[in-house]
C-alpha cells in the first residue's frame, strides 16, 4: 500500500477528532507529514466542547510515537515544488511535489490542491477527511457512538464538513444522527 | 500572477525592501554578482532551488514571489522611542506592513472583480493655522462628512474604511514599542498598521492619529515619537490634537457630563471611567481632553495618576480592563480573501495567511461569514449558506 503525505488540513482534523492514534494506526501505508509545511504556521485546535480555548495542536507527539514521518522536500523535488507553488500555498505544493514525485497518496481536503493534483502528469491518489474516516470506521468496527463523537469533535474545533457534492457526504451526516 | 518568467524584477524590489545588497544575495545563493543581476533583469531564469533560497532569505513564501504584487509605499512609524528601538525590529513592523498591503493589492488585482469605491476625501490645507486649530477643524469637518454627529464611533477601524477608504491592518509586532504606521499610495490609498498587542483604547488613539495624517500630511514619510522628552513636531502636535477630536467631540462630551449633573449634581471618578468606556479610550485621554473643554479643572488628571483609584473605580462600575486591539484585516480584504477561497481561487493555508490567523480561526471566520441565522415565517430558525464567490444579478431596473 502506498505511504501518505497529509496535508496541514487535515492532520488539524485528525487532531480534533480526539482518535489520531486510532486512525493512524488504521492507514494502509505509513503516514508522513513535511516539516517546513507544519512548522511554517501556528497549528491550534479549539477546546472541545467548549471552544473557549485554541490549544496547540499536539502532532509532535505523535511524531515521537513513531505513528507520523517527518519529511522534506528533496532537492530533486524543487522544480516540482515550485511549478506547484504557482497555484498554491507553500504548504499544500510540497505536500503534491512530494505526492507526485514519490507516487505516495496525499491526503488533503483543499478544493484547489485537490483539483491541481487532477491535472499532475503523474497522476496523484487524494484522500479526503470522510475517506480517511470511513476507512477507519470501517475497518476497525468502531462503535457508532465513538465514530459520532469524532466527527462531532472535527465540524465543532477545525468546522470541517464534507461539501455537499462529496461522496461520503451522507454517511458522514448519517453518522451524526 | 508574474510566473517565473517574469519574477526577477519582485525579486530585486524585495532585496532591496530588505535592504540587501546584490553582493550579500549573490553570495547567499552562491553565483556571481553579475549572475544575480541577470536574475533580476529576468535575463536569466531564476533556477527552482534558487527560487527557494531566496525565498527563505527574503522571509516570504515562494508562492508569495511568483504570484504577489509589488507595493511602493513607503511607511512612517509611530513607536514610543526611535532611539530605543533597534533597527532589527522597525524593518520587522516594516515589512509586515507592506506584505499587508501587498496581499491587499494582490486581492484586487486577481479577485476584486468590481472596482473598490474609495470615499477619500481631499487632503485638507492647514498651513497658518496652530495645532489645535488645524486638528480641531479638521476632526468637525470630517465628522460632518461622514455624518458621525458628535457621539462615540464604534467600530472605527471599519468606519474609516467605508466612509474614508482608509485600510486598517493590526498585527502582532514583536516590538511593543512600534504602535503604528502609516502610508499612502496612489493605488491602494491610505493604510495604516497597528499593534495588535496593545489595548484596544491605544490602538484606538493610534488609528485616530494616522487618520489625521492622512488628511492633513498624506505624503508625510517619518518616524513619530511618543512620549520623548522636549517639543512634537507640528505635524505630529496637530495629528494629536485630531485624534482628540475626533474621538472625542466637545459638542457630545459636554452635553453628557451636564446630563450627569443634572441627575446627580456630581461628577465622580466613576463617571470619567463610564465615559472613557463609551468613547473607547484611555481613562487619562478622556480626563485631559475633559480639561482641554473646560468640563474638568486643569491638572485633575495629574492629581489621580499615581493614587490606583482609576483601577478601582473601573472594577466598582464593572468595567472590563486590558482588552487588546487584536488581529484585523480590512473588511474587503476578508470579503475578497473569503470569496477568493470559497470559489476555489486561493488554498487553505492562503486564505489563513491573508487573514493574518491561524487556520482554525480562518475557518471560525469563513463559516461566520458565509452562514446566517434567521427566522423563518413561523418562527423557526433557518440557516442560510451564503456563497460569497458569486455576484448577484441585479435587476436592471435597479441600475437605471
Amino acid at each position: 500500500m502506498a505511504d501518505e503525505v497529509w496535508d496541514t488540513c487535515c492532520v488539524l482534523n485528525l487532531i480534533a477528532s480526539g482518535q489520531a492514534r486510532a486512525v493512524l494506526r488504521s492507514r494502509p501505508g505509513r503516514v508522513y507529514v513535511i516539516r517546513e509545511a507544519m512548522r511554517s504556521e501556528a497549528l491550534y485546535v479549539y477546546s472541545y466542547p467548549s471552544r473557549e480555548e485554541l490549544l496547540p495542536a499536539d502532532w509532535e507527539a505523535l511524531v515521537a510515537d513513531r505513528l507520523i514521518g517527518i519529511t522534506d522536500v528533496a532537492p530533486s523535488e524543487a522544480p516540482a515544488f515550485v511549478q506547484f507553488s504557482e497555484r498554491l500555498g507553500d504548504g499544500e505544493a510540497r505536500c503534491l511535489a512530494v505526492a507526485e514525485e514519490r507516487g505516495m497518496t496525499l491526503v488533503t481536503d483543499d478544493r484547489r490542491t485537490i483539483a491541481t493534483a487532477q491535472k499532475t502528469v503523474t497522476p496523484v491518489r487524494v484522500v479526503t477527511t470522510p475517506e480517511w474516516a470511513h476507512h477507519w470506521a470501517l475497518s476497525e468496527h468502531v462503535p457508532p457512538s465513538v465514530l459520532r463523537e469524532a466527527i462531532l469533535r472535527i465540524r465543532a474545533s477545525p468546522r470541517y464538513d464534507p461539501p455537499p457534492s462529496h461522496p461520503l457526504a451522507s454517511w458522514w451526516h448519517h453518522n451524526l444522527e | 500572477m508574474n510566473g517565473r518568467g517574469n519574477v526577477g524584477v519582485r525579486l530585486a524590489e524585495i532585496r532591496r525592501q530588505r535592504g540587501l545588497s546584490q553582493e550579500d544575495v549573490a553570495r547567499h545563493l552562491g553565483v556571481s554578482r553579475p549572475t544575480l543581476v541577470a536574475i533580476e533583469k529576468d535575463v536569466r531564469k531564476v533556477r527552482p532551488d534558487e527560487l527557494v533560497r531566496l525565498a527563505e532569505l527574503y522571509g516570504r513564501t515562494v508562492h508569495d514571489l511568483l504570484v504577489g504584487a509589488a507595493m511602493p509605499v513607503q511607511p512612517s512609524f509611530r513607536v514610543t522611542d526611535s532611539a530605543a528601538v533597534p533597527e532589527a525590529s522597525l524593518s520587522e513592523a516594516e515589512e509586515a506592513f507592506r506584505h499587508a498591503c501587498e496581499d491587499m493589492l494582490r486581492l484586487e488585482r486577481d479577485f476584486g472583480d468590481l472596482p473598490r469605491v474609495r470615499r477619500e476625501p481631499e487632503a485638507y490645507a492647514v498651513q497658518g493655522l496652530g495645532p489645535r486649530a488645524a486638528g480641531a477643524d479638521v476632526a468637525r469637518s470630517e465628522r460632518d462628512r461622514m455624518g458621525l454627529g458628535d457621539g462615540p464611533v464604534g467600530d472605527l477601524a471599519g468606519v474609516l474604511e467605508d466612509r474614508a477608504g482608509l485600510l486598517t491592518f493590526s498585527v502582532r509586532l514583536q516590538e511593543f514599542r512600534i504602535a503604528g504606521m502609516f502610508g499612502y499610495s496612489e493605488v491602494l490609498g491610505g493604510c495604516v498598521l497597528l499593534n495588535a498587542s496593545h489595548p484596544s483604547t491605544r490602538a484606538r488613539w493610534t488609528l485616530a492619529h494616522e487618520f489625521g495624517h492622512f488628511l492633513m500630511d498624506r505624503y508625510r514619510e517619518d518616524v513619530e515619537v511618543l512620549y520623548r522628552a522636549g517639543r512634537k513636531s507640528e505635524a505630529e502636535a496637530r495629528a494629536d490634537q485630531f485624534a482628540a477630536a475626533f474621538l472625542m467631540p466637545a459638542e457630545g462630551l459636554i452635553r453628557r457630563v451636564r446630563s450627569v449633573l443634572h441627575t446627580r449634581r456630581e461628577f465622580t471618578l466613576g463617571d470619567l471611567c463610564w465615559l472613557a468606556d463609551l468613547y473607547g479610550v484611555s481613562v487619562q485621554a478622556m480626563a485631559l481632553r475633559l480639561e482641554t473643554v473646560g468640563q474638568l479643572p486643569r491638572g485633575s488628571w495629574d492629581g489621580l495618576e499615581p493614587s490606583g483609584k482609576v483601577q478601582r473605580a473601573r472594577r466598582e462600575i464593572g468595567l472590563q480592563s486590558g482588552a487588546r486591539a487584536g488581529i484585523r484585516v480590512p473588511d474587503r480584504m476578508r470579503r475578497l480573501s473569503v470569496a477568493a477561497f470559497q470559489a476555489g481561487e486561493i488554498t487553505e493555508s492562503e486564505f489563513a495567511a491573508l487573514l493574518r490567523r491561524s487556520r482554525v480561526e480562518a475557518r471560525d471566520m469563513l463559516d461566520r461569514m458565509s452562514r446566517r441565522e434567521e427566522l423563518d415565517d413561523d418562527g423557526a430558525g433557518l440557516t442560510l449558506d451564503l456563497d460569497l464567490s458569486t455576484g448577484l444579478e441585479l435587476a436592471a431596473a435597479a441600475r437605471e
